[in-house]
């Protein structure tokens, strides 16, 4: 059965790992509340999507 | 290869998976306005849809082969008498989804799904009871509620504006 010959070093592992990255969300400006939010969705904050109220937003 | 596997099985066995579009859609007809996850909604669409193409016809044949999916008389009779009528000039298009956000607890990304035509406030008691509040408002409610209500905001600004932060510091780095 084939086995690795060597040891996997940590060096290795780091470097596969270096290409790993975060990207940012793009976010957009809620155009009812100015907030920042994910793009094609209702906005968290106040519930505004395409100009009218989707949901309503319980004030904690 | 993936080909031709357009079915979501949404973890459930076939009679499981049938027996939750029955119900999902019979909510959205009852209620016409439900919020689930963003896949449910994707799959309950497609059968919705279809359920109110078939009712378009308007036939005892078509009722019946829509009670097989809508099996609440009630709802099937508001499907028949109310919905389908105020969707007579549309061939498509019966349902909008609106994406919303994730859930807490299993981040599941929500949507909200809403029949054409659909009463205009999302619940007309709590936008009364907003209207209400703000200028009636007993003394001590008052200075407690604002203060809660603006700290909330401005944490999730404060984190909102941490990622944008990130962002730019990012495009700066390639910048370079």
């Amino acid at each position: 059965m084939p086995v690795p010959k060597r040891k996997h070093s940590n060096s290795r592992t780091g470097k596969r790992r270096a290409n790993w990255k975060l990207t940012a969300p793009n976010l957009v400006k809620c155009s009812h509340c100015h907030q920042s939010r994910m793009p094609h969705r209702a906005c968290p904050y106040c519930g505004y999507y395409g100009g009218r109220e989707i949901v309503s937003i319980k004030e904690v | 290869m993936r080909h031709r596997k357009d079915t979501v099985k949404l973890s459930r066995t076939r009679s499981h998976r049938a027996a939750l579009v029955s119900n999902m859609v019979t909510s959205l007809f009852k209620y016409e306005r439900i919020k689930t996850t963003i896949t449910k909604a994707m799959v309950i669409r497609r059968d919705a849809e279809h359920m109110i193409s078939i009712a378009q016809k308007g036939t005892l044949a078509a009722r019946r082969q829509v009670a097989t999916v809508v099996k609440d008389q009630t709802v099937l009779r508001k499907l028949f008498d109310v919905i389908v009528p105020r969707m007579k000039d549309k061939k498509s298009g019966f349902i909008s989804i609106v994406k919303l956000w994730p859930r807490h607890g299993d981040a599941a990304l929500l949507a909200q799904m809403e029949l054409f035509g659909a009463p205009a406030k999302v619940k007309p008691e709590e936008a009364e009871k907003k209207a209400k509040a703000a200028p009636k408002k007993k003394a001590e409610k008052k200075e407690e509620a604002p203060k809660a209500k603006k700290e909330k905001p401005e944490k999730k600004a404060a984190s909102a504006k941490a990622t944008a932060d990130k962002a730019e510091k990012k495009e700066a780095k390639k910048a370079e």
